[in-house]
């Protein structure tokens, strides 16, 4: 074979391997940036979508309120004076404890988002840690001493705290702070003539802006076993400022109701078989309500907050992707925080 | 012997190997890839524009600016963000002259990649101040 044959051959496979390599590698390139684009785009498309699911109200506009089940989702209040403000009955409604509660596929249909996991997910600014530090008897009373802990995403925060005490016709109030650490100390004392389950709230307001306002609940035993879980005697579910109240057994008796929010407590007023009016108050905070009564000799307090939050719904999103979008909103003139996520869309 | 002197096809080796050098030089004139970081820059400019809004709801806002309360207005903007977000907060008088005599911020930035939004509001008091207020946000990688 001639020389010129060999190095020709050479040549010409040290082009054609070059070029493939350069083609291959182009083409990889090429797919990252297009990826990269379609990323992008996809960010864009869900925000906006999420962007309208929490600025406009939904068809009916008072879906929230009526019960219905809406033809467009939208959480907005319709309130045009406050963008991000939430309406406090749409977002109940998207608890699974509320009996007024939307499917997941019921949500998906409205919001036209057939092929893609929706997630909605509302908290307090604030989280609140309550534990029992200490028990003592004082004459014809119980004090109880309390540990509460309180914080935000940034970490321990000063707070003022106000703590309600329920225990079947007793309601008794405590205030105090927490320290720079975020822990303060309440002691709150129960009458030994009553027993059985006691509920202590804690409401905490961030020294800075009073619509940082949050709650917390602590179920403990006075004089009494340990409470049962919240809800097992009733299912409590809050719309349009009437509270709806299901019996889950037969022999049951509804002693009192209380309705109380950081700087308001009142007793709730009975409307009709089953169901409570909710006091509307210009207090900025989220008002829990309390339920005690008797289920043939067993006392419970129950409670739920009005609005419903904190809440979970739609997809859990386990093992894939998750678009996620924060936003700070306004219920009823308090601060949440709501996470919208959506997975990928099915082609 | 006679394939070490017979050197006509040399050329072509040495050809292609300068077609292969231009060919893989031209590579690099591709533009590289432009990460993207889950937080997106218009995704953060619209959680600034969020927080501002929902913030100054009822000129909530205004009047820390207006009581110079800067301590109190750096809590409400950290108490809305992730930790994992950096923040700068600036607030401008209506000739933006900036009038924060304290750094409203959570430290040195995360990365190069600051989304901003600029936000107008009005005192409630008599005056009537007009504030523009720049929040600058970036996130970690």
């Amino acid at each position: 074979m001639p020389a010129i044959s060999i190095d020709t051959f050479f040549a010409c496979s040290l082009l054609v391997s070059v070029a493939l390599l350069a083609t291959a590698s182009l083409a990889g390139t090429m797919q990252t940036q297009i990826n990269s684009m379609q990323d992008l785009n996809k960010e864009a498309y869900l925000r906006n979508i999420a962007e309208h699911l929490v600025t406009s109200d939904g068809t009916p506009a008072n879906w929230g309120s009526t019960g219905a089940v809406p033809s467009s989702f939208g959480l907005s209040d319709g309130d045009s004076s406050h963008l991000y403000a939430l309406d406090i009955d749409k977002i109940s409604r998207l608890n699974d404890q509320n009996a007024y509660a939307l499917s997941s596929f019921q949500v998906a249909q409205a919001a036209r988002l057939n092929n893609m996991a929706l997630g909605v997910s509302v908290s307090q600014m604030l989280s609140i840690t309550v534990t029992l530090s200490d028990t003592s008897s004082i004459a014809d009373a119980t004090a109880y001493t309390f540990r509460i802990s309180v914080s935000q995403s940034s970490g321990p925060l000063s707070a003022a705290l106000q703590c309600y005490v329920v225990a079947q016709d007793f309601v008794g109030e405590v205030s105090n702070t927490t320290s720079s650490a975020g822990v303060g100390y309440i002691t709150a004392q129960i009458p030994n003539a009553t027993n059985g389950p006691a509920l202590l709230i804690v409401f905490a307001r961030a020294s800075f802006d009073d619509r940082i306002t949050s709650y917390g609940a602590y179920s403990f035993a006075h004089q009494s076993q340990e409470p049962s879980p919240n809800h097992t005697f009733l299912g409590l579910s809050p719309l349009n400022y009437t509270l709806i109240m299901d019996e889950n057994f037969p022999d049951m008796t509804i002693e009192h109701g209380y309705a109380v929010s950081y700087a308001y407590q009142s007793n709730l007023t009975s409307t009709s078989t089953g169901t409570f009016a909710i006091p509307e108050s210009a207090d900025k905070s989220p008002t829990v309500l309390v339920i005690s009564g008797l289920n043939g000799t067993t006392s419970f307090v129950e409670w739920t907050a009005y609005p419903d939050i904190p809440l979970d719904f739609g997809s859990n999103f386990e093992d894939s992707e998750r678009n996620v979008f924060v936003y700070t909103v306004l219920v009823k003139g308090t601060l949440y925080k709501l996470t919208l996520s959506f997975g990928d869309w099915v082609k | 012997m006679r394939l070490l002197k017979d050197n006509k096809g040399q050329i072509r080796t040495i050809e292609a190997f300068f077609a292969s050098i231009l060919l893989l030089s031209a590579l690099t004139l591709i533009p590289a890839v432009q990460e993207h970081s889950s937080d997106s820059s218009e995704t953060l400019s619209s959680t600034a524009h969020n927080i501002l809004l929902s913030l100054d709801s009822n000129g909530h806002l205004a009047d820390l600016i207006s009581n110079k309360s800067w301590v109190n207005l750096k809590s409400c903007i950290q108490s809305s963000l992730s930790p994992m977000v950096w923040f700068n907060l600036t607030v401008f008088n209506e000739n933006m002259t900036p009038i924060n005599d304290m750094p409203i911020t959570s430290g040195s930035p995360v990365n190069d990649r600051i989304a901003a939004a600029d936000y107008v509001c009005a005192s409630t008091s008599s005056n009537y101040a007009v504030y523009i207020v720049r929040l600058q946000l970036a996130g970690v990688d």
